[in-house]
């Protein structure tokens, strides 16, 4: 007890009095809340540039969302039901156990009401056990590999949590590469063959082991010459390149690229080579706005395929690039948004207006069920395109896997989220969008300079 | 434990006791603040907490208390012991340059039951952790704490196909930990892991065994000094897990009078593949251990197994792993006594072989 005349526990009655009061009070109405922050917890490897990206997209989201203002400028709810919102991060690191810990600190520790984030599927993969424990609503903004919805398939009790605006997952990204080899690299470039060229990791799993069905599912006449999978290690592609040359001789076509993690090496060696196939295909590292500068300018020609870009794919993304680039809050040197970056941005305004429908904050088991119900009604015009959701049991949605649902999965579509395929050209490199056609910002698909001519 | 003389056991107490100690906290004004289910100043624990101040001490009675606790402040939590008293819903430490004192009960039902960050002193003493989701006790972000006296079991969880989840003791994050007269047993993945240059020293009567991948994994430049410790009776996975002790990725092990006995594959595994880095390259880097005066036997595998057939060394690096091995007993395991890869290096000497069906020494 206190030595002081006022005893702890007669301080302790009035303390909890005065919380009865304020909890009275706040069932008054919306317009004495305001007082609780909402807190948004943020899982991304924080040292690379698509962490970065993520958060200062995120942190732009959040100025315009608390200022009552969306990516137009016209009037929205502040906050969330009123109550202001912030964000926490931490580093998930690019490893499976450290973005186990990571999530388990957002949550324990820094106490955050929703979880984004991941970039790398590893990342992604090695917190999904905590997703039944932790109980708190994901947005999975960055990793593509399709184990975390099938896991919301076959166990929805448990992972009902995990939702994922974008990116489409390895089997609809499957299905991009070939829609565009099918109609841009094999009808504009007449290309007759191509090698898949991959890192080797869990995200492109099915993508390179479901390419040559695809193509001739789709009725491409493309010819997989060649699968490569590399260790990601790999520090000389010299003997590769070598293979894959000679798996191309006497057709047309080139290396069709599923690099995220390790592009920097293989567009530098591909370069200094000179190594006499187009690089197109998914080369995530090229939308890091360093990529320029520590390739030494070595990605003229490189194609790919991204969530968004600088084109009107809606009326939000022009606005959407330009507002991130003027936002200097927060890394000013961040210049150009990544498509996790693209998409966190809408995942935030996604959870925003479930969280509004459903009019409650998700600080009880049953009102995160209701948010989750909510979300899974999304349908949102985002930067990347028309946001829906899969439902549950919604089958026959990918040719390569059509028994598997693949519930809270962004839909996959013309109409929907499709994403673009972007080539860097020019002596600026600027990202000019090739493909779709509705959306394509120049009809000039180059080649490196020393097959130019 | 029992059989210890009381003296040495007073001994080394003291000595686990002092060196986990805050030297700067301050008690003078401190308060003990009862929680009990009726007739204390509580009812729940983290109420006292909220209320207390630092220095505090929180007296938790016999019973059940179904709450998540998370201190932020530098206090001391005591149970009337871990058979009367238990916190169902884990204990998170997550303050900054935090000194706080657990013990006396049992946690149970939380993610990790014990979760320990931001750079905290902790001492933690006299509980029993078990059934918790993940980790039994997780120490990160240059914490120190020392932990004795402590029964961490069947922790984790498993849910195919996913990876499974949840050691007996997690240390990361540049954190340190000092582990006495403990046990360590049945929980989902390692008895104790190391990663991302964790530091351990368990010593005397401290048994590790049965947890379901590796009794002790080194990983990611941690360190571990191991005296003293019986590791036993791990089973592993398909392909991996099942050695009583494994170093790789720059981890470094000192291993001085330990048993490594009825492990399913080796007794000690330095080099191999920890897990993926960034991006999922594999995250290989040279292992090194020192195993003196220590009895290998009865091991599925090899006694000391020294390189692996899995990786490579890194651009740079001479060699996988590297190991020195003197005065040790090394008999009765189920291949060699020592096996050792074209891409490690071993200093053996002074070992006594026997009962090796692969050989002594083989490569």
């Amino acid at each position: 007890m206190s030595a002081t005349g006022f005893s702890r526990r007669t301080f302790l009655k009035s303390v909890g009095a005065a919380g009865a009061l304020v909890l009275s009070v706040g069932q008054l109405g919306p317009y004495v809340l305001g007082q609780k922050t909402a807190l948004l917890g943020l899982a991304v490897p924080v040292q690379t540039f698509f962490g970065e990206a993520a958060e200062k997209s995120l942190r732009l989201a959040i100025s315009q969302i608390n200022a009552g203002k969306d990516i137009l400028g016209k009037d929205i709810p502040k906050g969330l039901l009123g109550n202001p919102l912030d964000l926490t991060v931490s580093d998930s690191a690019g490893r499976g156990d450290q973005a186990l810990r990571a999530v388990q600190e957002l949550v324990l520790s820094k106490r955050a009401d929703f979880l984004m984030g991941f970039f790398f599927s590893e990342e992604l993969l090695g917190a999904l056990p905590a997703i039944p424990v932790l109980r708190k609503i994901f947005m999975g903004t960055g990793a593509a590999t399709p184990v975390a919805t099938i896991q919301v398939s076959s166990d929805y009790n448990n992972f009902k949590y995990f939702f994922r605006p974008g990116p489409s997952n390895s089997f609809f990204i499957l299905q991009a590469l070939a829609v565009f080899i099918r109609d841009f690299l094999e009808k504009k470039q007449a290309w007759n063959s191509l090698v898949l060229f991959a890192e080797d990791a869990a995200w492109n799993k099915a993508i390179t082991d479901g390419m040559p069905a695809i193509l001739k599912a789709f009725g491409s006449k493309v010819e997989v010459a060649k699968v490569i999978r590399f260790a990601e290690d790999t520090a000389d592609f010299t003997p590769i390149y070598k293979d894959a040359v000679e798996a191309m001789k006497g057709k047309k076509g080139g290396l069709l690229t599923t690099l995220a993690h390790t592009g920097l090496r293989p567009t530098i060696q591909w370069w200094d080579q000179k190594v006499p196939l187009p690089f197109a295909g998914i080369n995530v590292q090229t939308q890091d706005a360093r990529f320029p500068t520590l390739s030494g300018g070595k990605v003229e020609s490189v194609t790919t395929y991204t969530s968004a870009a600088r084109t009107k794919i809606t009326e939000k993304t022009i606005p959407f690039f330009d507002a991130f680039e003027k936002f200097t809050a927060f890394k000013p040197e961040v210049t150009a948004p990544s498509y996790n970056a693209v998409i966190s941005y809408d995942a935030l305004f996604i959870l925003k207006e479930a969280v509004e429908r459903a009019g409650v904050l998700p600080d009880t088991e049953a009102n995160t069920d209701k948010i989750i119900a909510e979300l899974e009604k999304t349908d949102y015009v985002g930067n990347a395109g028309r946001i829906q959701f899969y439902k549950r049991g919604e089958k026959g949605v990918s040719p390569l896997r059509p028994d598997q649902d693949f519930p809270h999965d962004v839909r996959y579509g013309s109409g929907f989220v499709e994403g673009v395929f972007i080539q860097y050209q020019g002596k600026e490199l600027k990202a000019e969008t090739l493909f779709p056609d509705k959306v394509k910002t120049t009809d000039s698909f180059i080649s490196p300079p020393w097959l130019q001519g | 434990m029992g059989s210890l003389p009381r003296s040495i056991r007073i001994i080394i107490i003291s000595a686990v006791v002092l060196s986990g100690l805050p030297s700067g906290l301050d008690l003078r004004g401190a308060e003990v603040r009862t929680v009990c289910a009726s007739g204390g100043d509580f009812t729940k624990i983290q109420e006292a907490v909220q209320a207390a101040a630092p220095g505090d001490t929180i007296s938790v009675c016999p019973g059940e208390y179904k709450e998540r606790v998370v201190i932020q402040k530098s206090v001391t939590l005591s149970g009337a012991g871990p058979t009367d008293v238990r916190i169902l819903g884990g204990i998170v430490v997550a303050g900054v340059d935090l000194l706080v004192n657990l013990g006396g009960f049992t946690v149970a039902g939380g993610f990790n039951g014990i979760d320990v960050r931001g750079q905290t002193v902790g001492l933690i003493r006299n509980v029993v952790v078990t059934k918790n989701a993940a980790d039994g006790i997780s120490v990160l972000d240059a914490s120190r704490v020392s932990l004795f006296n402590a029964i961490i079991t069947e922790n984790g969880t498993s849910r195919p196909p996913l990876e499974p989840i949840g050691s007996g003791l997690y240390i990361g994050g540049n954190a340190r930990v000092s582990l006495a007269l403990s046990t360590l047993s049945k929980n989902i993945v390692d008895g104790i892991t190391l990663n991302d240059r964790g530091s351990l020293e368990a010593s005397v009567l401290t048994e590790i065994s049965e947890n379901g991948k590796d009794g002790v994994a080194v990983c990611g430049a941690s360190q571990v000094s191991l005296q003293g410790v019986l590791i036993s009776g791990h089973a592993g996975g398909a392909t991996t897990g099942g050695n009583g002790v494994f170093v790789a990725d720059r981890g470094q092990a000192m291993i001085a009078g330990v048993t490594l006995t009825k492990n399913k594959r080796s007794g000690i595994q330095v080099g191999g593949f920890c897990g993926a880095g960034i991006g999922g390259a594999p995250a290989v880097g040279v292992a090194r251990a020192t195993i003196t005066h220590s009895t290998v036997t009865n091991n599925g595998g090899h006694g000391i197994s020294v390189g692996s057939l899995l990786t490579s060394p890194l651009p740079g690096n001479e060699v996988e792993a590297d190991v020195q091995a003197f005065l040790n007993r090394i008999e009765g395991n189920g291949k060699c006594g020592i096996w050792v890869d074209s891409d490690a290096r071993v200093d053996e000497r002074d070992n006594l072989f026997s009962g090796n069906p692969g050989g002594d020494k083989c490569k």
